[in-house]
């Protein structure tokens, strides 16, 4: 169980018929210098359209070929590599049909200890193209976070306006 | 999941035009309940019908108030929420509704017409006791969700305690 004190969603277009197979984190500005706690991503099955562009998600078939690297502002990357199955955690069904595929899911649930995350530095990598010919398409991701530097910030008893 | 210290029901009505556009409804209800209160929990459920069987699926059918339906299963997955709080701060932007249902109903997909899964998230979320300004929240659809003219119900049960008689337990909660 996670406690939500921010929540921000982030998108990644993977443009149409694009051949890339790396996709840089947006620089979100709420995002900037703060202490993230949680990762979340979604794919069709599960949120099939962002709210933020309305275009679809990727499909399960591209999350399984997907990885997720962090870097923080020492230009670390504490977070290599991770299968970004990882971080889903929804179930929508468990039993794959002939009209239906069943869900992934995470039953390990991870979290972050706090470290600051240099987004524009990390990006999502695909072991081959995903793009679809025609249709752009995005990963979409929540990140879990605590700001203490903003003012009349009423996440913290620390801080009592 | 917190011990429950309050608890009240969130109901508002959505009319739903179906013009296929992204739709945004806000929390109009002054509920004497939510003010000067901080939220400590959010609880959001959706209503799948299937004519042809018998069970009904999904987590909550009709709501007491208007006794509408509630949001359908698609809506619950193309809806996200932002909250406020009293400092007219953003602090949950465009969070996925599928965030906040917890219950499952069932496990397996059998296809087609037939019966259709429970969606359950498995981390379940908590808040850290924000002042929540829910007049000012709001929740939106993409166009997915309003393909057809009809008016839904967006039910959700938020836990919170109120700031003047509860002192002593949030501070054991901090």
């Amino acid at each position: 169980m996670k406690r939500v004190v921010k929540h921000e969603l982030i998108e990644i277009i993977v443009p149409a018929a694009s051949t890339a197979t790396r996709f840089q984190l947006p620089d979100a500005q709420n995002l900037r210098n703060v202490q993230t706690w949680g990762v979340q991503f979604y794919y069709d099955k599960i949120v099939p359209f962002s709210i933020i562009s309305g275009l679809p998600t990727i499909t399960k078939a591209d999350s399984l070929i997907s990885f997720l690297t962090m870097e923080n502002y020492a230009g670390r990357q504490f977070d290599k590599q991770s299968p970004i199955n990882k971080y889903q955690t929804i179930e929508n069904n468990l039993v794959t049909t002939t009209d239906n595929e069943c869900s992934i899911q995470e039953k390990d649930f991870k979290s972050y200890v706090g470290q600051k995350i240099n987004f524009p530095k990390s990006y999502i990598d695909t072991v081959t193209p995903i793009a679809d010919k025609t249709l752009n398409k995005v990963f979409l991701i929540s990140i879990y976070y605590t700001d203490r530097g903003e003012d009349m910030s009423q996440t913290s008893f620390e801080n009592k306006h | 999941m917190l011990p429950t210290i309050r608890k009240v029901t969130s109901i508002t009505k959505l009319e739903f035009d179906g013009t296929g556009k992204k739709k945004v409804f806000n929390f109009y209800k002054d509920l004497d309940e939510l003010r000067d209160c901080r939220i400590w929990g959010l609880e959001a459920y959706y209503f799948e019908e299937q004519a042809s069987v018998i069970q009904t699926q999904g987590t909550l059918t009709y709501d007491p108030d208007y006794n509408l339906p509630v949001i359908s299963k698609n809506q619950f997955q193309n809806g996200f929420l932002n909250l406020y709080d009293t400092n007219n701060i953003n602090f949950l932007i465009n969070a996925p509704l599928v965030i906040f249902g917890t219950i499952q109903n069932d496990m397996a997909n059998f296809g087609g017409a037939r019966i259709k899964s429970g969606i359950v998230e498995r981390d379940a979320k908590s808040f850290n006791g924000q002042k929540i300004d829910m007049q000012n929240s709001s929740v939106v659809f993409n166009g997915d969700a309003n393909q057809l003219v009809e008016t839904r119900i967006i039910f959700m049960d938020i836990y919170y305690s109120r700031m003047d008689l509860d002192k002593v337990i949030i501070k054991k909660l901090n």
